[in-house]
């Protein structure tokens, strides 16, 4: 399923005209692509793993907090951070001429480039390496930092010698994520006027009309979504790595002398502050003064939510069957991870061409309904995997005998998923609807191009102001978004931040 | 066992080859309402190989099982196992977290309503003393617990055989006879055939009522425990049933003759032959083969007494007091203990 849009892409990109911008652009762009991407995964590295370190190792003032908070910028769509930095940073922006003004002083930075376009999609993502991070030291056998400081190293050494080498497969697949992050955002960087190979795809299609163009922006990206989604397949490999076996202790939590605790509270809380409080305090303060569109806004928070629960029930529902069947199809499971990686840009030009022919072939169907299906395949298509990966872990829990007890006990293969296989994995198909419903509020680029006429949603509200450039007016929809996702985020953190392997 | 009924299992040469090995070896086994039988065999034998067949969990490469009468595996057709009335209890119990104790044992009662159900659950906890843990959920038992429900779980469908996976392997020392106690007159109870597979010879002898020894995915003998023990058909026979000496003999006119004594062997033929000798056949005695003590170790009820003739060491037990000193002594056979192995 997963594999429609994909093979549509290679179609598309080579058969049909070609528009003026490809050809050149295209490596012009995946430079820019390449070096955004370069940049954010360094960062992201860097404040993820010492998060995660700092907050399951030390102890210190609200380190319960931050260990569930850290997470939360998860919540706030990556363009919303593009809106608020974009202009509260803006060279002709209130706070720098005051600045300029007042103090003499000039921040040293332009928000509109490469590097201003890494601050934001950092502070965007740096959660999915600090959430991977603080799973594997969590995950990482007690015993072998004993043993590191029982070989004579101090607990600085035992981190860089023992803790971080065992985590480097978390840290891979952390920062592939949030680099496949950083390839399939459009909203922040075309905000931001970064030309990446995602908002080539999205402006070949819409400014120049070429789907072939669209699709040829598109091919780089999607192998570098290969590329990325085999490293973060070489990191899990490392399971090996965490000690499956080993008796589960509390990990020995180091409380930290009041400077030194003061200093990780102060990172912890600047993180979350550059993350989410500073970027959503901004584009709210901004907001008050203008008098939101309700009726137009709430018409697309409704259609937000709906697009976010028939996403996630087609989506959950398609990732059971794939997981339950899994055992039949591991090549099915391996394409579905490849719509993960697929930039949702990609994923929508690729559906285009199969969509054309769909229309053709049914020429009774309203474009809305197809509008809307499309649409909701795509989400399907491009999260199946992240659905996938909790509902497996879900399922993991009953064993080969539960299901053959059951079998012995008189129940069919249906009777067993639906009363053995299904209710053990209750909590992990949740998880994975919260997941979906997170990422389809979020979602932009296809469902810019996909949306049947007239169908917003918040996120093209948004959008849509931010390039009409009335960013008070794109701060509604943006912290609509916010609002909406915050709940599940926090329901899906805490849930995350309380387990520990071992602990019933 | 002269007339005995047509056993309500039947296995018949079954045979199941997997790539690069032969895990069941045309295979012919019996299992009798109301009677335990031990499968004994080393791990990776087929034992459990078996027991999934059995079930249906796998097909048949050849042979056929019949159960009561019926067809229920041949070659190219398995009745699953969900049709098939045969209870498995697996050794890890796999009972199901989302469901309590109660609700774990009345799985299987689909045809019953609520009530019934509910009761017929309580009967059977009731039955191996597990009934005021009904509401608990699973992970809050003790091994030993869980292993209970697990078994009443796969008894309340009132299976025509029930089959257990290493029951008592996960059991340790005091709890192992306690928990056997009551599982086995549960067992019992439950008047269906049952298979239990083990690789504690102990224990299998201890609980069977008839006895299969396996071997790389032969089945070897089988018998009664007693039959088996002290007669076994061959040297890996012999050895799944506990440690055994094997001493070159010579037979000749109806004697066979060893280092450590003659043992009669009317039937046998000339020439050399193997005695098998328990360690507990072999005794310290006033008179007899002369042999030289070389080392004993107390091990609580007895004594392990290592002793040598014409170049061959013997394992025997010596049980009681006069524990024998190194230095010459003197060993009998105990004929009843003592068998005589071709080759």
């Amino acid at each position: 399923m997963a594999a429609l849009p994909l093979a549509g892409v290679l179609w598309a990109a080579f058969s049909g005209e070609t528009a003026d911008i490809a050809g050149r652009d295209v490596l012009r762009y995946a430079a820019t692509s390449a070096w955004l991407a370069l940049l954010v995964g360094a960062i992201t590295a860097l404040l993820g793993s010492i998060a995660a370190w700092l907050v399951v190792m030390h102890r210190f003032p609200g380190r319960d907090v931050f260990a569930w908070a850290l997470a939360l910028p998860l919540a706030a769509p990556a363009f919303a951070l593009a809106y608020a930095y974009g202009d509260l940073f803006d060279v002709a922006g209130e706070l720098r001429i005051w600045m300029r003004a007042d103090l003499g002083f000039d921040m040293p930075f332009e928000m509109r480039t490469i590097s201003g376009a890494a601050f934001v999609l950092s502070c965007a993502f740096y959660p999915y390496v600090y959430l991977a991070m603080r799973a594997a030291f969590l995950n990482q056998s007690v015993t072998a930092l004993e043993a590191a400081r029982t070989l004579g190293c101090t607990q600085r050494s035992a981190f860089l010698r023992a803790a971080m080498p065992l985590a480097r497969p978390a840290l891979a697949a952390g920062v592939a994520l949030a680099v496949m992050e950083t390839l399939a955002d459009y909203g922040a960087v075309q905000f931001l006027a970064v030309q990446t190979l995602t908002t080539g795809v999205v402006r070949a299609w819409s400014v120049y009309g070429s789907t072939a163009s669209a699709a040829q922006f598109a091919l780089p990206l999607l192998g570098a979504a290969a590329l990325l989604l085999w490293i973060e397949r070489a990191g899990r490999k490392g399971r090996g790595y965490e000690s499956a076996n080993s008796k589960w202790r509390p990990l020995p939590v180091r409380p930290l002398p009041p400077a030194k605790a003061a200093l990780a509270s102060l990172f912890c809380f600047g993180l979350l502050f550059f993350g989410l409080l500073l970027p959503c305090g901004w584009l709210l303060w901004s907001s008050l003064d203008v008098t939101p569109q309700w009726p137009r806004l709430i018409d697309a928070a409704t259609h937000s939510v709906t697009l976010g629960v028939a996403g996630a029930v087609v989506t959950v529902t398609l990732a059971t069957a794939l997981a339950l069947g899994a055992a039949r199809l591991p090549l099915a499971a391996r394409v579905a991870s490849l719509g993960y990686a697929t930039p949702g840009a990609v994923m929508a030009i690729g559906l285009l061409a199969p969509a054309a022919f769909i229309w053709r072939l049914t020429p009774g169907t309203s474009g809305f309904a197809v509008g809307v299906g499309l649409l909701i395949y795509a989400y399907a298509a491009r999260l199946m995997a992240a659905a996938l990966e909790p509902i497996d872990a879900g399922l993991s829990k009953v064993t080969a005998r539960m299901a053959w007890a059951s079998r012995t006990l008189g129940k069919g293969p249906a009777a067993t998923a639906w009363k053995v296989q299904l209710p053990v994995a209750r909590g992990a198909l949740l998880t994975a609807g919260l997941v979906v419903f997170i990422d389809v509020l979020k979602e932009l680029p296809a469902t810019l191009i996909l949306r049947p006429f007239n169908f917003d949603t918040l996120a093209v509200i948004a959008s849509n102001y931010a390039l009409d450039e009335r960013l008070p007016q794109a701060g509604w929809p943006s912290l609509m978004i916010v609002g909406l996702a915050l709940p599940a985020v926090i329901w899906l953190t805490r849930k995350i931040a309380m387990s520990r392997p071992g602990a019933a | 066992m002269t007339v005995s009924p047509p056993p309500i299992l039947d296995i018949r040469a079954v045979t199941r080859a997997y790539p690069g090995i032969v895990a069941l070896d045309a295979v012919s086994l019996g299992l009798h309402a109301g009677r335990i039988t031990c499968l004994l065999g080393p791990s990776g034998c087929g034992k459990s190989t078996l027991l999934r067949l059995l079930a249906g969990l796998e097909p048949v490469d050849a042979g056929e099982i019949e159960a009561a009468g019926q067809l229920i595996s041949v070659p190219g057709r398995t009745v699953p196992p969900e049709v098939r009335n045969i209870g498995l209890v697996f050794q890890d119990f796999a009972l199901f977290p989302h469901l309590t104790v109660a609700q774990n044992v009345a799985f299987g009662l689909d045809k019953l309503d609520r009530k019934a159900r509910r009761a017929r659950a309580l009967e059977l906890l009731e039955r191996f003393k597990l009934a005021h843990r009904a509401d608990a959920w699973p992970h809050t038992l003790s091994g030993g617990e869980q292993q209970r429900v697990a078994i009443a779980r796969a008894l309340a469908r009132e299976p025509a055989a029930l089959m257990l996976d290493e029951p008592f392997s996960g059991l340790d020392g005091d709890l192992k006879a306690e928990v056997r106690h009551v599982v086995l007159s549960g067992l019992r109870a439950a008047k269906a055939a049952i298979l239990i597979v083990t690789h504690d010879p102990e224990e299998a002898m201890l609980v069977a009522d008839d006895l299969a020894l396996m071997s790389a995915g032969r089945l070897l003998q089988a018998g009664s425990p007693e039959h088996c023990y002290l007669n076994p058909v061959s040297l890996a026979a012999a050895r799944l049933l506990g440690p055994a000496n094997l001493v070159p003999a010579e037979v000749r006119e109806g004697m066979a003759h060893s280092p450590f004594g003659d043992l009669p062997a009317p039937e046998a033929p000339g020439g050399t032959a193997t005695l098998m000798l328990r360690p507990e056949g072999l005794r310290i005695a006033g008179e007899g083969a002369p042999v030289a003590v070389t080392e004993v170790h107390f091990g609580g009820a007895f004594h392990e007494v290592t002793v040598e003739a014409e170049g061959v060491a013997v394992t025997l037990r010596h049980i009681g007091p006069d524990v024998p000193a190194p230095g010459p002594a003197h060993v009998v056979i105990d004929p009843t203990r003592a068998r005589l192995l071709a080759g």
